[in-house]
């Protein structure tokens, strides 16, 4: 909000410049955002609407007072000449105040005789440095005022409000269905019960505490006006605000709950001002006060207050400050006061706010820092972290960069991926349709972003976790949260399916370092599929990653009618984890095994077998026939020819390495385990090597 | 027999000191001392042949001998050694200049990297990590952190809504369920700010407390160069019979001591945010000129890095404390603006982007 200097020097007869002024109010009260010279003032831009302090400090007097606070100065306050109980009001208007919970108090002063004119330049020229639109003499009186007492008015034609003859009537009411009102910025809004209106006994005059009408306004033929200075419920203003999509200086500090007792001042300021610039007599002034600002009292503890300060203050500081906030204190007993807090000061409610008014006048400075005297108790961590922390550092060191996605997507983009929105979670009021829906996996954003990379990469690696969010019927808000681990490798050239390899040995390196190596692909569910189906994953270059029964996720690479939707350069392999489960596998304690003393015997097994025979499948052989001898069995070698590929066959070789922990093996015994692994491979038709 | 060995003697001492390489040498070791036809490994075997005084007296000799011819051999093994040891070397010149075997490089993402320094700090100071949901409840991001229905406090938090998922409208009339009735009806969005795990964890346990959650966070705003509809918070919260704004103070300014690693000093200012009473905004002083005034500081000297207060009495109410009982102070900051000023990354969308030529910097 924007202040005058010179106004504010008017107003309290501080000493400070506008540079020392800006400070002092930042480091004890408002921050001051903006100080700029204009002519031979200088605009403050305070921060006032982003404290809670809007209902006292959004005119110069509230900020005036807080600066008297602040530095010692004494207050300079216009003496109001307009007394509330002139001439006889009901010869012109009558006031309805309504429900008095969404109208607390109306006031209603007559003023005739009025001139309509452009205003002076004093007052036009401030206006202007608190950026707000010079208009009339009448309006320009209102818009001062509210600047200076921070209390929203507004000035009705007489002439142009409905009555019986002369008298005219004034009701607050709630807006009927279907009410229409032309407001002054020209445009027309459409009411409805949950917007408060001013009216009379034919239509509506104004949006309370919002806006204007254009029927009832002040024009150049005005003679006689109705000044209206009211307070309206906080809730009641906000919402209107909000359904109307109409905020306005007024309707922001009815916001923020104008205290009652200060509608009464700034009509008799205004008066005041339209007698001065304008002319005319005021007939009366009709006030209807339906709920009743009252002082607060609060019993304020020195020794509480010193103890959540942390350092000692002397009793006779909080005195003064208070006192010097406007507030009245008497001894309740030696460390314990009695404030009463102006009506105006509708922010202090309780005991602490009074502490926070003391601590920023003794000033945060003086607070000295001390670490507290609690029993220390060390940080814990949860497994979930920790394993997370394990995971990037396993990917980190597989050469995979950490990114990080936005959580949201689109049709659109789900469409790219063969998927529905189904079960996602849709945002009210997404920023564009294509963030319209939370994530459900994750690693379609990886995908993309890996996609996008290979414009001018040859290859990428890329990692992250990120939520994938759901809607879940069980789940108490009917939303699940997981943590989903998205690893994807994606290269321009290279042989088919190296990709999936790349990605499927750092899938194996970050299981391992997480102690689980029991972990499988399972092909099975993947295959039984339709091919023919859309799906995010090629259907026979993918699997789900298991451990034991339980699926942790999917690995494989992106299908290919995938890859040319998204217009990725190069083919991209994907891993999508949970990582809770991987959490409840991870095993972080290892035990030691000595190494065996008797040496190893390592032979190789060289075999041709038909191409869609699975490494798998020749593993099982040696692990059922190897006994507990055979400790290592390793694939070398994998080729295919042309030839070969013509026949529908395949060359793998391995290395197996024998050992025990016992003794020295004789080559005889590897010989005749050899030659059952050989017979037990012919069986199944596959040839072997010699 | 003993002639031959004198004279044996004389010739292996000519030929050691005659052979010019190591090659040369270890021929002359396998003439003499050689296991199948070395000449004293020979007449040592045929002692066996011979009469036992006979052996006595050629094989200490013999035995002598051998010894004599193998530390004349080594000596002047070592003597070739030396002289050759550097040509040697020089044959097996490398260019060191030429590129080490680099394996792909991997990083870690620079906000993720700014949280486990921060975490890192804060739990030697105690403090441990916990986490909460994204999605939340209007009640837990909102009203229970003192922030009630139509206030304007509620303006500082532009919010994402959530639609109630299909399932859940049939849902809340499930009887069952009444006792969570209160979180069935909330209005559901994506947490605009970690503060509710607070509330979340102060539920579920007792005080004393030291906590941090770092998380991801959501406000409805249009994007620029330093704001993002989605960023990264840590929130931290310190509950005890006894915390004072003095400890406040000094676990702030010892954190970030740590965390710039320079001298630095904070600053306390007013503040509003409705879940803290007082409430401050922490400035430290800039970093990059020490409180000098630079672009950085915006000739300030300050830079404002946090938000923070003494919890407020309605706060620890709603989380099932009586306020009579604690106190404590909780503040939030944002990661992306550390890390920006750490880094001297100019435009926040980048966190997001993806882009490897932005992540292989860190």
């Amino acid at each position: 909000m924007k202040f005058s200097y010179n106004w504010l020097k008017e107003l309290a007869r501080f000493k400070e410049s506008p540079e020392k002024l800006a400070e002092l109010l930042t480091l004890r009260a408002f921050e001051v955002e903006g100080l700029e010279k204009v002519g031979d003032d200088w605009r403050l831009d305070i921060q006032v609407q982003k404290s809670n302090r809007a209902a006292d400090a959004s005119g110069h007097i509230g900020v005036a007072r807080e600066i008297a606070a602040l530095t010692g100065a004494t207050l300079n306050f216009q003496k109001r000449k307009t007394g509330m109980k002139v001439g006889s009001v009901k010869k012109y208007l009558t006031v309805n105040g309504g429900n008095k919970n969404d109208c607390r108090r109306y006031i209603g002063a007559v003023i005739d005789g009025v001139k309509v004119g452009p205003s002076p330049a004093w007052l036009s020229s401030r206006l202007a440095l608190c950026g707000v639109q010079a208009i009339n003499n009448l309006v320009d009186a209102a818009n001062y005022v509210m600047l200076e007492t921070g209390q929203p008015l507004h000035v009705f034609d007489h002439a142009r409000i409905v009555g019986k003859k002369e008298v005219k009537q004034i009701v607050v009411r709630r807006a009927k269905p279907g009410e229409r009102l032309l407001a002054l910025d020209d445009k027309e809004y459409a009411l409805s019960e949950d917007v408060l209106v001013i009216a009379d006994p034919e239509k509506p005059l104004a949006i309370a505490g919002i806006k204007g009408g254009k029927s009832s306004g002040v024009t150049a033929e005005t003679h006689t006006i109705v000044c209206e200075a009211a307070n309206f419920d906080p809730a009641v203003i906000r919402r209107a605000s909000r359904l109307l999509n109409l905020k306005t200086d007024a309707s922001m500090r009815f916001e923020h709950d104008l205290d009652p007792n200060g509608a009464e001042g700034a009509l008799r300021r205004l008066a005041d001002l339209i007698i001065a610039v304008a002319g005319g007599r005021v007939q009366g002034v009709a006030d209807v006060y339906l709920v009743r600002s009252v002082s607060r009292r609060i019993l304020f503890r020195c020794d509480y207050a010193s103890r959540l300060i942390g350092c000692e203050v002397p009793l006779a500081f909080y005195k003064k400050a208070f006192q010097g906030l406007g507030m009245t204190v008497s001894a309740k007993s030696k460390t314990q006061l009695l404030v009463g807090v102006p009506t105006a000061r509708r922010d202090i409610v309780l005991e602490e706010d009074l502490i926070e008014e003391a601590a920023r006048l003794y000033g945060y400075e003086k607070i000295p820092a001390r670490l507290p005297e609690t029993l220390f108790i060390g940080a814990t961590e949860s497994d979930e972290l920790f394993w997370e922390r394990r995971v990037c550092e396993a990917l980190r060191g597989a050469g995979c960069m950490e990114t990080f996605v936005y959580q949201f997507t689109g049709e659109r983009e789900l469409a790219e991926f063969h998927a529905g929105v189904g079960d996602c979670v849709e945002v009210a009021n997404p920023i564009s349709p294509d963030a319209r829906y939370l994530l459900a996996r994750p690693v379609i954003k990886y995908i993309k972003q890996a996609a996008d990379n290979m414009k001018h990469e040859e290859g990428v690696r890329l990692f992250g976790i990120a939520k994938s969010m759901r809607a879940v019927a069980s789940e108490l808000t009917g939303v699940r949260e997981r943590k989903h681990l998205a690893v994807v490798v994606a290269a321009r050239a290279g042989k088919a399916g190296s990709e999936f390899y790349e990605l499927k040995g750092a899938i194996d390196d970050l299981l391992d370092s997480c102690g689980i190596t029991d972990h499988w692909y399972d092909d099975a569910a993947l295959q039984s599929m339709d091919p023919a189906r859309p799906q995010m994953f090629h259907p026979y270059r993918s699997a789900e990653i298991k451990i034991g029964d339980q699926k942790i996720g999917n690995i494989g690479e992106v299908h290919p009618a995938i890859v040319e939707r998204i217009k990725s350069k190069g083919r991209i392999a994907a891993a999508e984890i949970d990582v809770e489960r991987l959490g409840q596998s991870a095993k972080a304690s290892a035990e030691y095994r000595p190494a065996s003393r008797f040496p190893a015997i390592v032979r190789d097994i060289a075999l041709v077998v038909p191409q869609r025979v699975k490494t798998d499948d020749v593993l099982q052989v040696f692990d059922e026939k190897g006994g507990g001898l055979l400790v290592d069995a390793d694939l070398f070698d994998y080729f295919e020819d042309d030839r070969m590929r013509r026949a529908g066959e395949k060359s793998i070789a391995f290395h197996l390495v024998f050992q025990s922990a016992e003794r020295t093996l004789a080559d005889k015994e590897i010989d005749a385990m050899l030659m059952s692994f050989v017979k037990e491979l012919e069986k199944s038709g596959w040839k072997v090597r010699r | 027999m003993n002639n031959d060995l004198i004279k044996i003697k004389s010739e292996a001492e000519g030929e050691i000191r005659a052979a010019k390489t190591t090659a040369d040498l270890e021929r002359v070791r396998i003439l003499y001392l050689g296991r199948e036809q070395g000449k004293i490994t020979g007449i040592l075997r045929a002692l066996k042949n011979t009469s036992a005084e006979e052996r006595v007296r050629v094989g200490s000799f013999a035995n002598a001998l051998r010894s004599e011819v193998d530390r004349l051999l080594q000596q002047r093994m070592a003597e070739l050694k030396k002289g050759t040891m550097g040509s040697a070397l020089k044959e097996e010149w490398i260019d060191v200049t030429r590129p080490g075997a680099r394996k792909p490089k991997g990083t870690i993402h620079p906000i993720t990297q700014v949280r486990n320094n921060v975490e890192k700090i804060f739990a030697t100071m105690g403090f441990s990590v916990v986490e909460g949901p994204e999605v939340e409840t209007e009640w837990y991001n909102f009203d229970a952190l003192n922030i009630p229905a139509d206030h304007p406090a509620r303006d500082m938090w532009d919010t994402f809504w959530l639609k109630q998922p299909e399932n859940q409208k049939s849902e809340i009339l499930n009887p069952k369920q009444t006792q969570n009735s209160k979180l069935k009806t909330q209005k559901l969005l994506l947490r605009t700010h970690t503060s509710p795990v607070q509330v979340r964890y102060m539920e579920k346990n007792n005080p004393p407390i030291r906590i941090i959650a770092p998380g991801r966070a959501y406000r409805y705003e249009a994007t620029d160069a330093s704001h993002d509809f989605q960023f990264n918070q840590l929130e931290g919260l310190m509950v005890d019979k006894k915390i004072t704004i003095a400890n406040f103070k000094a676990v702030m300014e010892e954190f970030f001591k740590r965390f710039f690693s320079v001298g630095t000093t904070i600053r306390l200012r007013p503040s509003f945010f409705p879940f803290v009473e007082p409430g401050f905004e922490i400035d430290i002083s800039c970093i990059v000129c020490a409180g000098h005034g630079c672009s950085v500081c915006k000739r300030t000297g300050w830079l404002e890095l946090a938000g923070a207060g003494m919890v407020h009495p309605n706060v620890f109410k709603h989380a099932g404390y009586n306020p009579k009982d604690v106190s404590g102070f909780a503040f939030g900051m944002g990661l992306e603006r550390i890390a920006m000023m750490k880094y001297k990354i100019p435009d926040i969308r980048l966190f997001n982007s993806g882009d490897v030529r932005f992540l292989k910097q860190f």
